[in-house]
């Protein structure tokens, strides 16, 4: 399905997740973290943009149920609770457990069928890592880690990804190839995901929508962007780098704001 | 290995220039040979009774063994036990703390009372005295668990007791090693405060041997005790490099 078709599906779809006047306020701050309102229809791929502490970790906390939001209404249509995958900042794979065991261990803690063990190297595989099965964490690069960490919230067929800064830490060939792993997981398994980057050329990449949130935790602007096919190329494209450059010049009116 | 040598050399120096000294002075006479005997009596005493020598060096490590495998076992249970029902943690620990404070060789009398002369005793204080270390350092790695993965972890609201299968056992696991490092000395010193009083092993040679005014054969003993010792640490650094070479139980990746 091409990006335009699923904007298009996207429109008519059901809301899989509605926030209304959503709060966060930690016990300790004199402000609110978060004070939003949005939803998100079926098939639509989001990103959450924001200049560093607006809250947008924070926000896909609250949405993964890490935390327990302070005010507000926040809907998870039924279909979707309990099938949202959560991946971190950093990898943060069990030291002792190798790839394998890794992938295994929602599998394990959930009680369902751990011994899929086929399904778990066909995962691995498809995502590169086929000769790196056995292998434990600390003999694996930045980039191997996090795809370890993306099958292993992959391997209970979630139909919501919700990923904090997880190329963040990465170069940016590695960044790029697993920019386009996570398009062609989107495409191939009807993916949808909410990706919170503070990179403006990644979430324009990424997202059929732009959420960017300023430092209040408010949502600043809100954008559907759309693009015929997307893979590295387009980033040279005149139409990506025009809304890139819409992004930026909004984004840094809020990093001066602040 | 080189490296290493290279690193002890000084220690292997000192020691044999310690060794030369204290033949000559024991040769020379200057102190009474019944007081202090020369390094190479306490050889030819150790290659003259080495038969008794090894056999009751093979009784105290049985007694170790049986020592340290029941605190392992023990201090590993209650370590878990305590950790999981922190209401029996409040209620039992202080008490457990008594393990570690009591003097061993206050209550070795008393092991005698209870189980008579001979190894059970010999074992329970070898056992008293190492459990503490294991159960402190265990009840602490549980208790130290990275709360990154706590947090990775509960996202799929495991029951209470996988999550202490799947993340805090082995978490823990090298501080159960630690733990295990420590106790095996204090089961060595148990051990052998045992026998003194219930007989048996390196204890009761060492001890016979005073009575007998036999200074070299207290030397073989204690020297056979450190050795003893020695080589059970190494034993269990030895096991838990192994372990931790084949899977790496740390904190963070």
């Amino acid at each position: 399905m091409t990006d335009a078709a699923a904007r298009a599906d996207a429109t008519i779809g059901e809301t899989l997740i509605d926030a209304h006047d959503l709060t966060k306020r930690f016990a300790n701050r004199a402000q609110d973290t978060l004070r939003l309102s949005f939803s998100i229809p079926a098939r639509q791929c989001v990103s959450l943009l924001g200049p560093s502490g607006c809250g947008k970790t924070t926000l896909l906390r609250v949405l993964m149920g890490i935390e327990a939001p302070t005010g507000g209404a926040l809907t998870i249509a039924p279909g979707l609770a309990g099938n949202v995958s959560y991946v971190f900042q950093e990898p943060r794979l069990v030291p002792w457990r190798s790839s394998f065991e890794n992938v295994r261990l929602p599998l394990e803690l959930t009680g369902r069928d751990a011994e899929r063990s086929g399904e778990i190297r066909t995962l691995l595989a498809s995502l590169g890592l086929g000769e790196r099965v056995e292998h434990f964490p600390r003999e694996l690069s930045g980039g191997m880690q996090m795809r370890v960490a993306l099958a292993r919230a992959l391997i209970t067929q979630p139909k919501m990804l919700l990923l904090d800064e997880p190329f963040a830490a990465l170069d940016e060939r590695t960044r790029f190839r697993l920019q386009d792993l996570l398009l062609d997981l989107r495409e191939r398994l009807g993916l949808q995901y909410v990706f919170v980057t503070h990179s403006i050329a990644e979430a324009v990449y990424l997202g059929d929508r732009v959420l960017l949130m300023n430092r209040s935790g408010q949502i600043d602007t809100d954008r559907a962007i759309s693009f015929g096919k997307r893979d590295q190329s387009l980033k040279l494209s005149s139409e990506f780098n025009a809304q890139v450059r819409a992004f930026s010049e909004r984004f840094a009116t809020l990093e001066r704001d602040a | 290995m080189i490296a290493a040598m290279r690193r002890n050399l000084p220690a292997w120096t000192f020691l044999a220039i310690l060794l030369v000294v204290w033949q000559i002075v024991v040769g020379a006479g200057w102190i009474a040979s019944y007081l202090l005997p020369a390094p190479s009596d306490i050889y030819a005493t150790t290659v003259e009774l080495w038969p008794e020598l090894r056999a009751a060096t093979l009784q105290t490590l049985g007694s170790i063994v049986w020592g340290l495998t029941g605190s392992f076992a023990i201090g590993v249970s209650l370590a878990i036990a305590f950790f999981s029902v922190p209401i029996l943690r409040r209620a039992v620990l202080p008490f457990c703390v008594f393990f570690q404070t009591v003097p061993i060789v206050a209550i070795a009398p008393l092991l005698v009372i209870w189980f008579g002369f001979g190894d059970t005793t010999v074992r329970a204080s070898a056992f008293i005295v190492s459990l503490f270390p294991i159960l402190a350092n265990t009840l602490t790695g549980l208790e130290e668990t990275d709360p990154l993965l706590r947090e990775l972890f509960g996202l799929y609201k495991p029951s209470k007791w996988k999550m202490i299968r799947s993340l805090q056992i082995p978490s823990a696991i090298p501080y159960i090693l630690t733990g295990l490092r420590i106790s095996v000395g204090l089961a060595t010193i148990g051990a052998i405060v045992g026998e003194f009083i219930a007989g048996g092993g390196l204890g009761s040679l060492i001890d016979s041997a005073r009575t007998q005014q036999r200074v070299d054969l207290v030397f073989a003993g204690v020297l056979a005790s450190s050795v003893l010792a020695l080589a059970l640490v190494l034993t269990i650094d030895l096991i838990s490099g192994a372990l931790l070479r084949r899977r790496p139980y740390t904190r963070s990746g």
